[in-house]
């Protein structure tokens, strides 16, 4: 062993305070979401709101469920893949239910555009874009927080799937002072919002998570 | 999991409770697999460069140590970490390569007699040995780390025990301080 590297052994040692292992991902994703989901219900209390009675509507429901599953799939995949050595399968968790959501609505979206009569203007709902990004605020501050602590193996691809999981749960609180929105404005500017946020994260996801950081943050100095 | 990977799941639960001990007895079984493994899949790193590589991986594992699961085998974790640490290394290696050019070390570049200085480097060393004495400490060692010793960033951040960042201030802010110290005084 050169001189430099036991040296640098000895460093790493010495700082090696003690460490809690990460929780398994899926746990992490419950995590998050519990942290994230009082400033959603914040948001409903504060922000003008339809009344109760829509939020037990059957297709309301199982939208809010497809968004809520998309979301925590998402999360789930971000934190598998801060995690060297684990299955890259978690990347599909979210697929399914974002399929599934999606295509709900481009189901309505079709049955709308079909529907007889004029459709509502669609940028009269531009607000929905900012709510849902402000909606996003706080999970995503968890969410970047939480992706630190584990190992930036792949920084472009979990910070897309964070910002997935952020958006989908985003959607799933701003849903609830929005519930009355036209599947076509819903997929224009929630789902909108959804993808131009992830997209938008990843491409600077090596800024968010990198190897620089997590060295830095480790106290031994690179 | 075979016995030294059991072995080395003990090393890493005790480092991950605090244990100094078992965690340098860690690194140091580790570190000659690591070498090996980057020396045989980065045949075109020299010596030195292998070296960087495993310390970088060695970082590398201490920073992210919390991210393994003592009910998970350990092997599977550190190479998937030495993968994308020597990817990295392969891109940073590339990138390097492709902005230099091999050159014999040639003293001259004009035959003129003014532009072949026979000295190199500041006129009056004692004058900045006396500027450097004044910096305050920080600033002092991140010039005699980087700039006397010539030691890399990541070797003197881990001989100050600071960090990269906090080094770069330290040597500009120190740099800058010298520029305005010795222009006042000639």
């Amino acid at each position: 062993m050169t001189p430099d590297t036991a040296d640098l052994i000895h460093r790493i040692a010495a700082a090696g305070a003690p460490a809690r292992p990460l929780a398994p991902p899926w746990t992490r994703a419950g995590i998050w979401c519990a942290l994230s989901l009082p400033s959603l219900w914040l948001l409903y209390l504060v922000w003008p709101h339809a009344e109760a009675a829509v939020l037990f509507d059957r297709r309301f429901a199982i939208e809010q469920a497809a968004a809520l599953a998309t979301g925590l799939g998402a999360a789930a995949a971000a934190f598998g893949t801060i995690v060297p050595g684990y299955s890259r399968t978690i990347v599909l968790g979210p697929l399914a239910p974002l399929a599934f959501w999606l295509g709900n609505l481009g189901r309505l979206c079709a049955r709308d555009w079909s529907a007889p009569g004029d459709l509502p203007p669609i940028l009269i709902d531009w607000p929905c874009f900012p709510a849902t990004v402000l909606a996003g605020i706080v999970p995503a501050l968890v969410m970047v927080v939480m992706l630190r602590r584990g190992a930036p193996l792949t920084p472009r691809r979990t910070t897309a799937l964070g910002a997935l999981a952020v958006a989908g749960v985003a959607n799933f609180g701003i849903r609830f002072v929005h519930p009355f929105d036209a599947s076509f404005i819903v997929l224009a500017w929630h789902v909108g919002a959804v993808f131009a946020l992830s997209a938008a994260v990843a491409s600077f996801g090596d800024r968010i998570v990198s190897w620089q950081k997590a060295i830095d943050a480790s106290r031994v100095g690179a | 999991m075979s016995t030294d990977d059991i072995r080395l799941v003990e090393l890493m639960k005790a480092a991950q409770s605090g244990d100094t001990v078992a965690y340098e007895q860690l690194l140091e079984t580790i570190t000659p697999l690591l070498r090996r493994v980057v020396r045989r899949r980065r045949t075109f790193l020299d010596p030195d460069e292998v070296e960087d590589l495993v310390q970088d991986i060695l970082l590398s594992v201490h920073a992210v140590r919390r991210s393994y699961d003592p009910a998970r085998p350990f092997m599977p974790w550190l190479l998937a970490i030495t993968r994308n640490r020597m990817a990295d290394g392969a891109r940073r290696h590339a990138r390097t390569s492709a902005h230099e050019v091999a050159v014999n070390n040639l003293d001259v570049t004009f035959a003129a007699e003014s532009t072949n200085p026979l000295t190199e480097g500041y006129g009056d060393p004692e004058a900045l040995r006396q500027a450097i004495e004044t910096l305050p400490a920080g600033q002092r060692e991140a010039i005699e780390l980087l700039k006397l010793r010539e030691m890399s960033l990541k070797d003197a951040a881990a001989t100050s025990g600071t960090t990269v960042g906090a080094l770069k201030v330290a040597t500009h802010r120190a740099m800058v301080a010298l520029r305005r110290l010795l222009v006042a005084r000639s």
